[in-house]
């Protein structure tokens, strides 16, 4: 059983290096999954918003990484 | 019909990504073959190909009988999370945070490895189990990227066909040459690579929750772009922060 455990976790660590960076896209797609489909705008504003929560993850997450490394 | 703004960067995605994927597994095989013989090189490589093929036809026919809104949503959350992390790990390299990634570092490491490993008589399990082991590996990040981007875009065939591509073309070199292939610019091939596939993942979850975005296929090369500018713009604030990286540091 632990080669399938090793396996298990290989095929994890290909979409989840950073466990609170993948949880914050989880977060953000459940959010718009719930919220942001109901906010009364027109489609573009909704793909848009989506769009932004994802570049502000990425953006934030790279920041504070860079931060942790440098102090 | 699958519009050419659509097929075009899902093609370019897989062929890229795959050429990458094909060049570590390469660098590995050749670590092997070179320290421990080819015959245990070559016949885990046969295995994981074999491994990886009975993936496909096991994965391929379930991927199409899911609903497409479900497959949409699935298919963009996991292309989100993946390509998001390579995107993540391109940046860091590019600022300067973490080490970049070097073939010809990966392959002296992994042929000192393979050099201190008790040698074996017969079969060399170690060698065999390198081989397939770094084959399965990168190949999964192979048949991901087909299946999904293939599956959600309705390009199975073409991606398919860009993967195949992508891989014969690294044998061929790699044959021809017999070193690790470190003069391809891998690094900057996995951040384009990680903007390409980040695009599909929010077009697809877009997609999947049922906002459509403006300009239909065309938009996933929009999104890129945002994709690409925000890398970018990261990058320029890190770089000019980070601190230099210690002497002899790997790359992950």
């Amino acid at each position: 059983m632990k080669w399938l455990a090793a396996a298990a976790r290989e095929v994890a660590g290909l979409f989840i290096e950073d466990a609170g960076f993948a949880l914050g896209i989880l977060a953000w797609v459940a959010l718009a999954a719930l919220v942001v489909r109901e906010l009364p705008f027109g489609d573009p504003w909704r793909a848009a918003i989506l769009l932004a929560g994802c570049l502000a993850l990425l953006v934030e997450n790279v920041l504070r990484a860079a931060r942790r490394r440098a102090g | 019909m699958i519009s050419l703004a659509h097929s075009g960067p899902a093609i370019v995605s897989v062929f890229l990504a795959s050429l990458v994927e094909a060049v570590e597994a390469l660098t590995i095989v050749l670590a092997v073959g070179t320290v421990r013989g080819w015959r245990p090189a070559l016949a885990g490589t046969l295995a994981g190909l074999a491994f990886l093929a009975l993936l496909v036809l096991a994965f391929g026919p379930l991927i199409a009988r899911v609903p497409i809104a479900y497959m949409q949503l699935a298919v963009g959350v996991l292309l989100l999370l993946f390509g998001m992390r390579w995107l993540r790990k391109a940046i860091l390299r590019a600022g300067g945070v973490i080490a970049l990634h070097d073939e010809a570092e990966a392959f002296a490491a992994e042929s000192a490895a393979l050099a201190a490993a008790r040698p074996l008589s017969g079969w060399d399990a170690i060698a065999i189990v390198t081989a397939f082991k770094a084959v399965v590996l990168e190949g999964l990040e192979v048949v991901f990227i087909v299946l999904a981007i293939g599956a959600a875009a309705g390009l199975l065939v073409p991606a398919s066909l860009g993967a195949l591509a992508a891989c014969g073309l690294v044998v061929i070199v790699g044959c021809a040459v017999h070193r690790p292939l470190a003069r391809i610019p891998e690094n900057t091939l996995k951040f384009a690579v990680g903007v390409l596939l980040s695009a599909f993942g929010a077009f697809w979850v877009g997609e999947g929750l049922g906002f459509h975005w403006p300009g239909d296929d065309l938009a996933i090369i929009g999104i890129a772009a945002f994709f690409l500018a925000a890398a970018a713009a990261a990058v320029g604030r890190i770089s000019r922060n980070a601190a230099p990286l210690a002497r002899g540091e790997i790359a992950e």
